[in-house]
């Protein structure tokens, strides 16, 4: 397998125009069809490092993103997605086109029934992985973001995807969507942030999407245990504090905010059950985004310290 | 408001060889397979549960259990409370009087 980045640009331009490009994001294929110019620019800049598979073979998901119809790209541009033949997003302006390509993705990751998809950016550095629930507003992409620009790796930003079967997160490694004053925070943070075209007057905003470090990328097939959930809450000017967060109160929070909870049944109860079982459980509220960063660092480095001194005492006693 | 009727009558679990729960923090959250909901109980709810989990028990009895547990008297408030939570249990199915 290829990556996006070391492949041909020219024959990809051409293939995102006819048979569609194989990418894989998530342990998924994905076949990504558009005649779209500024979304083939959005998926070769933003997925430069993700794998594309050639030829045929299994698609779990077939999305395209076209026009609305033959006249539609030249007179009050409008365009429209299909997943696996059915229209998912209705028509819109064409400058939502990469937008409605990043929901679209999101839409197909929601359906996955395999595993059990929580509301939650993720990330890991040294063996600890960190849940980030939090709805839209949060923080949470925020902090991922900080988090990520200073050397954690990043699973994803908006879905944690835990495996049934050893309660193991699944990497996404997809763009971080990052909105509004979070764009200029993040770009100020890190000098070498590489965005994507900023995308203003959305519902949500202005929006623009951070393109993820290669290392997350070409790491996304190694699946890590969670250690840590942490609930983050943004407010202007607030000082930093880090408290512990009722077992009972975090499954509800994760629950109700679950993609697929509600449709998994005991397995879902199961999976998440285990994943509150075998997590530290905090809530974290920030004003400013270096102290955020500051105590993520200093209570995951607290949690080594003493799994190391647990595991040094086992092999000892 | 009249008088409350007093209900003598055993209540049990609902088939509880089938249902999976956690307690943390004094809440028990219970996952009802057949219904596929589930439920979060409060600290009362969840002693009651606990209780019914051991054997099933009269509104007295579980009052009275949950009393001593409390270090406190079985008032009639407490056997009130102990009634309502039954019957949500008996809405929600995870509970039901013995005939």
């Amino acid at each position: 397998m290829t990556r996006l980045g070391a492949a041909p640009q020219a024959a990809l331009r051409t293939q995102f125009r006819t048979v569609g490009v194989r990418l894989r994001l998530a342990g998924l294929c994905f076949n990504l069809r558009t005649d779209i110019p500024a979304v083939i620019e959005h998926v070769l800049d933003m997925y430069i490092g993700h794998e594309v598979e050639a030829g045929t073979g299994i698609n779990d998901f077939r999305v395209y993103v076209s026009y609305t119809g033959p006249f539609r790209r030249f007179v009050r541009r409008r365009i429209q997605v299909f997943i696996d033949s059915d229209t998912i997003i209705e028509p819109l302006p064409l400058r939502f086109a990469c937008l409605a390509l990043e929901a679209a993705l999101n839409a197909c990751i929601n359906s996955t029934a395999s595993k059990l998809l929580l509301h939650a950016a993720v990330v890991e550095r040294d063996g600890l992985a960190a849940i980030l629930p939090g709805p839209s507003g949060s923080g949470k992409s925020t902090l991922c973001a900080a988090l990520v620009m200073r050397g954690w790796r990043l699973l994803s930003d908006e879905h944690a995807m835990l495996r049934p079967a050893d309660g193991r997160l699944q990497p996404v490694g997809r763009p971080i969507s990052l909105k509004n004053e979070s764009i200029a925070l993040i770009r100020a943070w890190a000098s070498d942030s590489h965005f994507s075209a900023i995308f203003g007057n959305t519902s949500e905003g202005t929006i623009a999407y951070l393109r993820p470090p290669i290392d997350s990328v070409v790491r996304t097939l190694e699946t890590v245990a969670p250690a840590l959930i942490v609930l983050p809450t943004w407010r202007v000017d607030v000082p930093v504090t880090l408290e512990p967060l009722g077992k009972s109160e975090t499954f509800r929070l994760l629950a109700d905010d679950s993609m697929n909870y509600h449709t998994t049944q005991r397995i879902g109860f199961d999976t998440l059950a285990g994943l509150v079982d075998s997590c530290a459980t905090y809530r974290l509220s920030y004003g400013p985004l270096a102290q955020a960063v500051d105590a993520m660092e200093t209570l995951a480095s607290r949690m080594r310290t003493e799994r190391a001194s647990s595991i040094s005492a086992t092999a000892t006693a | 408001m009249g008088a409350q009727t007093i209900d003598f009558r055993s209540w049990r679990l609902l088939q509880p060889a089938g249902l999976v729960w956690r307690c943390w923090d004094d809440e028990y959250i219970v996952f009802h397979p057949w219904s596929g909901m589930t439920h979060y109980l409060d600290a009362i709810a969840g002693m009651v549960f606990e209780l019914l989990l051991d054997r099933a028990a009269t509104v007295h009895d579980l009052a009275t259990a949950l009393a001593a547990l409390a270090d406190a008297p079985a008032t009639d408030t407490l056997n009130s409370v102990v009634q309502q939570v039954l019957r949500r249990f008996d809405a929600i199915g995870l509970a039901e009087p013995m005939p």
